[in-house]
């Protein structure tokens, strides 16, 4: 990308281990990695868990630009970075000066819509059970060709589960151990293996439907 | 690089099918298409005629996702077919699209994430506070000291009315002089336990949370408003996306004037100044300057935004009288301002070209001295080097 002429208005550079927003921070601003590598993050029960790792052309913190809502993470520099900042303000400016941005802006938006919207089919059920069914189809969704697959191997944990569900763990742990028990799922501290992806089509699939005639 | 196809189909055809997997984007030309989706709790069925010029099953190309709703042909149609290579080369032609897509489509994502957060019953803004608060204090119990100054620093910014606000701060100075977190120090649940036996006894007390519920619940500006407005939409053909499942998405509120927030008007000032509309973007600042009355405090950070706007806007247009009456008005009115020193380097190159040479150097040197050493120092520093 050239964007070189824009360093002047809008570069901002972060020293290694420079943090760049906060969780919580309520933010209005956006970044685009020129150089440099950036962690995202965040706190989960006391630990510091990495979610991403981020390069240069990729973008971070674009959802302050939507509301002023604050961060869902933590942003650290890695190394030296060196990053253009945009806030609504000069939003515009950018967005016509650089075509290829806004394209790649618009890309990034559809996919949130799509997990938003795919994370809300999930809180809409009314059944627990089919609740966390869905939660194992979504995260297969992720996966080539998941609609053949027959089990996988998912690198989450009960929490993250529970999180997806909007529910709290206490109520996620019995639908759980109920399927451990049938064995139907195979659970780890930091994995859980979902033996019988095709059961948890057909409880969702029903349970949609049940809903769709009540 | 090849352009978009024109295609026809048959009255009664099908272009795709929902969950199809395609990265096809079409717009129709002639003949009529509807797009039949179903609703998140799949309770309803929502069905959308495509407007001539209209893009749809854009969301679902790009982001590679399967179809969300069926396009079906009612009568003989041609549309025009683009795959994502040739999509992205016309949008790198056609920014003001893009803009309005990216309009659209924020418009979505702010109404399905706030679906989201209601569905959740979610998360009080009072408890957003305190959540950084404890992120603040998890860095510091981590001797991360640098990112717990930085979280510290920014609660006691945002929520400048908090309940919290002696803890932050006393956190702060430990922080700051070097010294590690109090083990001493009650918990945060202890003492937001200890605040609730305490009310049960006396009158609640808690002003400060819903100060602060105010100032955070409302300091959503209409998002992307700053992207082109809403009304000067000067391309006939292709008004907006049309690839859309949830049948109220389009944010049409901008469009009614009478219901503007100073935000609003703001932004809309902003994005005229963008445009070079000097002139306009002078009328939406000057009218966010009228309002009397706010809803809440965090509207009035848009005066003083516009204000400075005010003045950037005159220097653009060549006004310096203006630019300086509105700059000087600025800073005195402002001296605290983050911008205090961009004003004062406003009224300096104002009086510099107007000839006034010497009125313009001790301005500029008058930001080298306020502290602290900053970018703008940097400029005026030069400034009066260049001047002497």
């Amino acid at each position: 990308m050239q964007l070189s002429g824009l360093s002047g208005k809008f570069g901002k550079e972060f020293e290694a281990g420079r943090i760049i927003f906060c969780e919580f921070e309520p933010g209005d601003s956006f970044y685009l990695i020129q150089s440099g590598k950036v962690k995202i993050s965040k706190i989960v029960k006391d630990k510091e868990k990495t979610m991403d790792v981020l390069g240069p052309g990729d973008i971070f913190g674009e959802m302050a630009i939507l509301e002023e809502q604050p961060r869902s993470a933590t942003a650290t520099a890695v190394d030296t970075v060196n990053t253009l900042h945009f806030n609504r303000e000069n939003f515009v400016t950018l967005m016509t000066s650089q075509p290829q941005l806004a394209f790649k802006l618009l890309v990034i938006f559809t996919k949130r819509i799509y997990d938003a919207r795919r994370r809300l089919m999930i809180l809409l059920l009314d059944d627990i059970q089919a609740k966390v069914a869905d939660v194992f189809l979504m995260l297969t969704e992720k996966e080539p060709n998941s609609n053949e697959l027959k089990e996988i191997l998912l690198f989450t944990t009960v929490d993250d589960i529970a999180h997806w569900c909007g529910e709290p763990v206490e109520k996620i742990h019995p639908v759980l151990s109920h399927w451990v028990k049938i064995g139907k799922l195979d659970l780890f501290p930091d994995k859980i293996h979902v033996m019988h992806l095709n059961d948890c089509r057909r409880i969702v699939q029903n349970k949609r439907r049940e809903m769709k005639d009540f | 690089m090849l352009g978009p196809v024109l295609r026809s189909y048959k009255a009664g055809s099908i272009i795709y099918f929902i969950d199809d997997k395609g990265s096809d984007i079409f717009v129709l030309q002639t003949g009529r298409i509807m797009l039949i989706s179903n609703s998140l709790d799949g309770k309803t069925e929502i069905k959308e005629e495509v407007h001539k010029g209209e893009f749809f099953g854009v969301k679902s190309a790009l982001g590679l996702y399967p179809r969300e709703e069926t396009a079906q042909v009612l009568t003989d149609a041609t549309v025009l077919s683009f795959n994502i290579q040739s999509f992205e080369a016309f949008c790198m032609n056609n920014t003001r699209i893009v803009m309005q897509m990216l309009k659209v489509f924020s418009g979505q994502l702010r109404k399905v994430h706030r679906k989201v957060r209601e569905t959740l019953g979610q998360i009080a803004d009072q408890e957003n506070s305190i959540e950084l608060l404890k992120t603040a204090e998890y860095f510091f119990k981590q001797s991360e000291k640098e990112h717990a100054k930085y979280a510290l620093s920014a609660f006691l910014k945002h929520y400048t009315n908090s309940e919290w606000k002696d803890r932050a701060t006393q956190l702060l100075n430990l922080v700051n002089s070097g010294q590690s977190y109090p083990l001493t120090m009650s918990s945060i649940e202890e003492e937001m336990e200890k605040k609730q036996s305490n009310n049960s006894f006396r009158q609640p007390q808690n002003f400060n949370i819903t100060s602060d519920v105010k100032n955070t619940g409302s300091m959503q500006p209409p998002p992307l408003s700053s992207f082109g407005s809403s009304h000067d939409s000067h391309i006939p053909d292709i008004a907006t996306d049309l690839d859309l499942s949830m049948t109220d998405d389009l944010d049409l509120s901008l469009d009614d004037n009478t219901q503007l927030t100073p935000s609003q008007i703001y932004y809309d000032g902003v994005n005229a100044f963008s445009q070079q509309k000097w002139d306009e973007a002078i009328a939406k600042f000057e009218n966010v300057l009228s309002i009397k009355s706010f809803n809440n405090s965090s509207d009035a950070q848009f005066i003083e935004k516009s204000l400075f706007e005010l003045g950037r806007t005159y220097s653009k247009k060549g006004d310096t009288t203006k630019c300086i009456e509105k700059f000087s008005e600025f800073v005195k009115k402002y001296p605290r301002s983050e911008m205090v020193k961009k004003a004062i380097i406003g009224v300096a190159e104002a009086y510099e070209k107007r000839g006034d040479k010497a009125r313009a150097a001790s301005l500029f040197n008058r930001v080298v001295t306020m502290p602290p050493k900053d970018r703008e120092s940097n400029y005026a520093q030069q400034q009066v080097e260049r001047l002497k």
